[in-house]
């Protein structure tokens, strides 16, 4: 976000107190908190790793998150969706997930939207934050999102897994690939239910958290053009460079 | 020449494996190795590494000695290559 810092409203002593330990992080500081709480983020939806992701940004004091999932929680949920607990099983996910972030942070606000992103509320959803946290189980949300994202010149940050492995990168409009330069038709193969561990989803959230934080806050190296693979069965991590497809149909050459 | 392959995803499960060495005699490009490795494994990696109509799916994400190239690339792959097949993944 570039805007100065003297347009972000000061901490109050009750958050500097609380955000002690993350203030000392050299190139963050107050200045970097404060960006924070100006922000605001989409998170869809809210399960294995957009819970995690929620979770993070929401003890980082994130100011405003727009939790997006629909449907109720179920049993064969709880093995990696950790915002939920199970006296909340028949009962709206995102009711589950916002009870629980506001016990981690009660200074922010959360808006709780009890259905998942699609093509009739993706403008609306994306309109309302400053960064989209893509963590949504099926292509078809993740291009919307992708589309509205470069249709509204906001970045993305995208998360993935299957199984034990993980990928993240960050799209920001324009300057890198976005999510249809690497997948240009909706993957044929792609099932919503796929296998998975929860600590595969908690570790790629937490990374996702990071690169939103770093993106807002205006720090760090995010992922940019840079796709992180990740596979927990062999701890093998790696770093790939990601290209623009100059072709693309969402942020090609003849969309700018 | 040999060229080796790291499947990854839902391409590893679909191969029954994580890694494969093929040794080829003649020239070959990447377009031209995902038609063969898919005939060789037949269903069910042939239809996760072609599309309906003809040739690679597009929406591979595959790299050659860490250069990511496109799944139609003529580009004649070299003695002891590394490619890596990332089949697509959403899982959130």
């Amino acid at each position: 976000m570039d805007i100065p810092s003297s347009e972000f409203k000061p901490l109050t002593p009750e958050e500097a107190a609380a955000y002690e330990w993350q203030l000392n992080v050299p190139d963050f500081g107050h200045e970097g908190q404060r960006r924070l709480k100006a922000a605001s983020v989409l998170v869809s939806r809210a399960g294995g790793a957009g819970g995690t992701v929620a979770q993070y940004l929401a003890v980082a004091g994130v100011g405003k998150i727009v939790l997006a999932h629909g449907g109720n929680l179920r049993p064969d949920d709880l093995n990696r969706q950790i915002l939920m607990a199970h006296d909340g099983i028949g009962k709206p996910r995102v009711d589950c997930a916002v009870r629980r972030l506001r016990e981690l942070n009660p200074r922010i606000e959360i808006e709780a939207v009890n259905e998942n992103v699609s093509e009739s509320n993706i403008a609306a959803l994306v309109g309302k934050a400053d960064l989209i946290a893509d963590c949504a189980p099926l292509f078809s949300e993740r291009l919307l999102m992708n589309r509205e994202s470069v249709r509204q010149r906001k970045p993305m940050v995208e998360c993935a897994m299957f199984e034990l492995e993980s990928h993240l990168t960050t799209f920001v409009p324009h300057q890198t690939p976005c999510l249809t330069c690497l997948y240009p038709v909706e993957p044929p193969a792609w099932r919503r239910k796929f296998p998975v561990f929860g600590a595969v989803a908690g570790m790629i959230g937490a990374l996702a958290a990071m690169e939103a934080i770093k993106v807002l806050a205006g720090f760090g190296e995010p992922l940019l053009g840079r796709l992180l693979t990740c596979d927990l069965r062999s701890m093998t991590f790696g770093t790939f460079k990601i290209h623009v497809n100059t072709t693309c149909a969402v942020c090609g050459e003849k969309t700018v | 020449m040999k060229i080796t392959i790291h499947y990854h995803a839902q391409s590893r499960l679909a191969a029954g494996r994580a890694l494969e060495v093929i040794d080829i005699v003649e020239s070959i490009t990447l377009k031209q190795l995902i038609c063969r490795v898919a005939d060789k494994h037949g269903q069910p990696l042939r239809a996760m590494l072609l599309s309906d109509v003809s040739g690679p799916n597009p929406s591979l994400l595959l790299f050659v000695d860490e250069e990511q190239v496109r799944s139609d690339s003529n580009r004649p792959l070299s003695d002891g290559a590394e490619v890596i097949i990332f089949s697509p993944i959403a899982g959130g």
